[in-house]
């Protein structure tokens, strides 16, 4: 995932000229006290984890005092936001906030240029709003070779219903997000609020940013702050997935894996986007379950195949593997069968009990199939096999249901 | 005449020196491609499979007519590389490589529309219009066993399914016309609609094949033209993914994506708008064969 964490994603925005709130980063309580201390006293505690609605999971909490704040640092330890247990913790200065607005850049498919969202009505119910009062949520697209000039800005703030200098300080803000969208790649920025204080001051209290995954490569300093802590975006990586990652990481430039573990219990190791997609549909559909997903990008990748399909292998209580890809045009598919029969030979199973499905198509499937004759009890299958046959015969035998 | 790539069509080669290129390119001119030049910059004079090679793309255009550049140039290049053949007026770019950056693919689909340029891609893993012509990795060494000349036109957001699809209706005795494959990323040029505006004008072309997925509105896009009238012949449409919608969804960790999509992009929808305006849904893969028979008989 290429979501930057608050912390990160605030020093980004308040580099880039946006203000942003003091806040520092604790890992216990009674360093939460101390930074209220530095910060004030009045602070705002909240959960530093990697996904959002944190409020409404109670990982943020209001502090008058460093008392109060070392109690609150306290009870948001050690809870878990969706799946993610709370390690460290971030601590803002207080804002006393007039009015939330909504803003966030990202781009726009149909339209292919950047695209603002707008709301002079921001905070946590920005989507109930705009399925309300659509008319409360601008979509402002820019023109990504002119960029966003500071009077077309103004003329957002306007519309939106902002006057004065406030909209001048909007206006501002805006040019400096679009300034960070930017200067790193950033595939989406959210501040939400961009509030407006009650001493006028107009403040970034929140912020996300996203990257591009695709544009690491020029910006490594980024690259580096994105760690596992991530996890696949919406829980934390198990310790299978951590294994995957270390066999991924053994050769960084041939074949990039994609993989996810599921609850189910059969291993099915389908590669390609669409064709992955297809199969998983397939095999739900005749009642299998899934005990992981993956994918591997085209390449000489014998020994991450290898050691890909004895991870999985390995899952407590797997019923049966799948391995299939769509035809391939160039990949040769006794690279990757060479891989799977050094796997399968080592985990010394007997295959007859156990099933394994394989299906591949193109150049190099003639050397495959005298590949798979190594492993007997190994089920082979080429091109006439198509994604509903694959799925019909795995989940036949892996539940006994052989009709053979 | 085919859509886009005919055995006459003239092509250029950008990145014609990499190792890509130099893998593909000789099985694109035995096909049947008229490769006419290539472009690498700093290795003008060179020769790869017999194909001149120039420094830049208005070098080769003093020498050659183009009608279509095809890139072969590295993901992080391909800014530069596609602005260069855009500028240069070449009428269509077919852009290869996985990964480009958001903000490189946005800018010049930007200029390519500003310029009038057709762009298929980024990350296309090919074109073919069987019997005729190929350009980039797909068919491979294997062309004859995916593909044969018909008059099926296959459109897919997904290089592998649609290399499947084309696969299964070649095993079972149906041609196609031209195959596109539209690229998966967010940012891409060409969808379905351009796509079908092209095979409503190609006489060779009585049905088309489309294989979605979920996300972006290119499906809903491609629903409303056949609803208006812009496609008159029959289309079969394949979108899976439908299970993702029922299943326990990700916490969502901004506002912006819900924004974004409020609603679109689901393939229940996609499929329901498109069922709407008479396309034919496979919600099997199964099924795409007996229903490009059934559309045949229709056409």
């Amino acid at each position: 995932m290429s979501r930057l964490l608050e912390n990160d994603s605030l020093t980004l925005l308040g580099e880039g000229g946006l203000p942003v709130p003091r806040y520092e980063v604790c890992t216990d309580s009674n360093e939460a006290a101390r930074a209220a201390e530095r910060l004030g006293g009045r602070v705002v505690i909240k959960a530093l984890v990697p996904v959002g609605k944190r409020g409404k999971a109670g990982a943020v909490k209001f502090a008058a005092s460093a008392d109060e704040a070392r109690a609150g640092a306290e009870a948001i330890l050690g809870m878990e936001v969706r799946r993610f247990p709370v390690k460290k913790l971030i601590v803002m200065e207080a804002l006393d906030i007039k009015r939330e607005i909504f803003c966030s850049i990202s781009f726009d498919a149909p339209r292919k240029c950047p695209l603002i969202l707008f709301s002079a009505e921001g905070g946590v119910d920005v989507e109930e709003l705009a399925e309300h009062h659509p008319d409360k949520l601008l979509e402002w697209p820019v023109n990504i070779l002119e960029g966003l000039q500071a009077e077309d800005a103004l003329e957002l703030a306007g519309r939106a219903g902002l006057s004065g200098g406030l909209a001048e300080q909007v206006a501002s803000a805006v040019c400096a997000m679009y300034g960070v969208f930017c200067a790193h790649d950033c595939e989406m920025i959210e501040v939400n609020p961009l509030a407006e204080l009650a001493d006028g001051r107009v403040v970034a209290a929140a912020g996300v940013v996203q990257l591009d995954a695709q544009a690491l490569f020029r910006h490594p300093e980024l690259e580096a702050k994105l760690g596992v802590e991530g996890g696949n975006g919406w829980r934390p990586f198990t310790e299978l997935e951590m294994r995957m990652r270390e066999i991924d990481a053994i050769d960084p430039h041939v074949g990039a894996i994609r993989f996810s573990e599921m609850d189910g219990d059969i291993g099915f190791m389908v590669t390609g986007g669409g064709y992955g997609l297809s199969s998983l549909e397939a095999l739900l559909d005749e009642g299998g379950r899934p005990a992981t997903t993956f994918d591997i990008t085209p390449g000489r990748y014998e020994e991450k195949m290898r050691r890909a399909v004895k991870a999985v292998l390995s899952k407590p209580g797997i019923k049966g593997l799948l391995l299939a890809g769509n035809v391939s045009n160039f990949t040769r598919v006794d690279i990757k069968v060479a891989g799977v029969v050094r796997a399968l030979k080592e985990a010394e199973l007997d295959f007859n009990k156990f099933p394994v499905i394989i299906r591949y198509a193109g150049p190099g499937v003639e050397e495959a199939r005298k590949l798979i004759a190594e492993v007997p009890g190994v089920e082979w299958h080429e091109d006439e096999a198509s994604i509903e046959d694959l799925a019909r015969r795995i989940v036949a035998r892996a539940y006994g249901r052989d009709e053979r | 005449m085919s859509i886009l790539l005919d055995s006459d069509t003239r092509v250029l080669v950008q990145g014609a020196t990499g190792a890509e290129a130099r893998r593909l390119l000789p099985t694109m001119t035995d096909y049947g491609t008229r490769v006419v030049a290539g472009v690498s910059p700093g290795k003008g004079g060179e020769l790869v499979g017999g194909v001149p090679v120039y420094g830049a793309v208005t070098e080769a255009l003093k020498n050659h007519e183009v009608d279509l550049s095809v890139l072969f140039v590295p993901a992080r290049f391909v800014r530069e590389a596609a602005l260069e053949a855009i500028e240069a007026g070449v009428p269509t770019v077919h852009i290869l490589a996985e990964g480009v950056p958001h903000h490189d693919a946005c800018a010049l689909l930007t200029r390519a529309k500003q310029m009038g340029t057709f762009v298929i891609g980024p990350n296309s893993q090919g074109m073919v219009s069987p019997g005729k012509a190929k350009l980039g990795g797909t068919g491979g060494e294997v062309p004859d066993l995916m593909f044969r000349q018909g008059s099926v036109g296959v459109v897919s957001r997904s290089g592998g399914m649609g290399a499947e699809i084309c696969l299964f209706l070649t095993r079972a005795g149906i041609g196609q016309s031209t195959y596109v494959a539209l690229g998966g990323d967010l940012l891409i040029g060409s969808a379905f609609v351009e796509m079908l505006a092209l095979f409503e004008q190609d006489p060779e072309t009585r049905a088309v094949v489309m294989f979605g997925e979920p996300g972006t509105d290119r499906e809903e896009e491609a629903a409303r033209f056949i609803a208006s009238g812009g496609f008159t012949k029959p289309v079969v449409a394949m979108i899976p993914g439908e299970f993702w919608e029922t299943s326990p969804t990700p916490a969502s960790v901004s506002h912006t994506g819900a924004l974004i999509t409020r609603g679109r992009g689901a393939p229940s929808g996609k499929k329901r708008l498109l069922n709407e305006a008479g396309v034919l849904i496979a919600e099997r893969f199964s099924q795409v064969v007996p229903l490009v028979k059934q559309a045949l008989e229709q056409a």
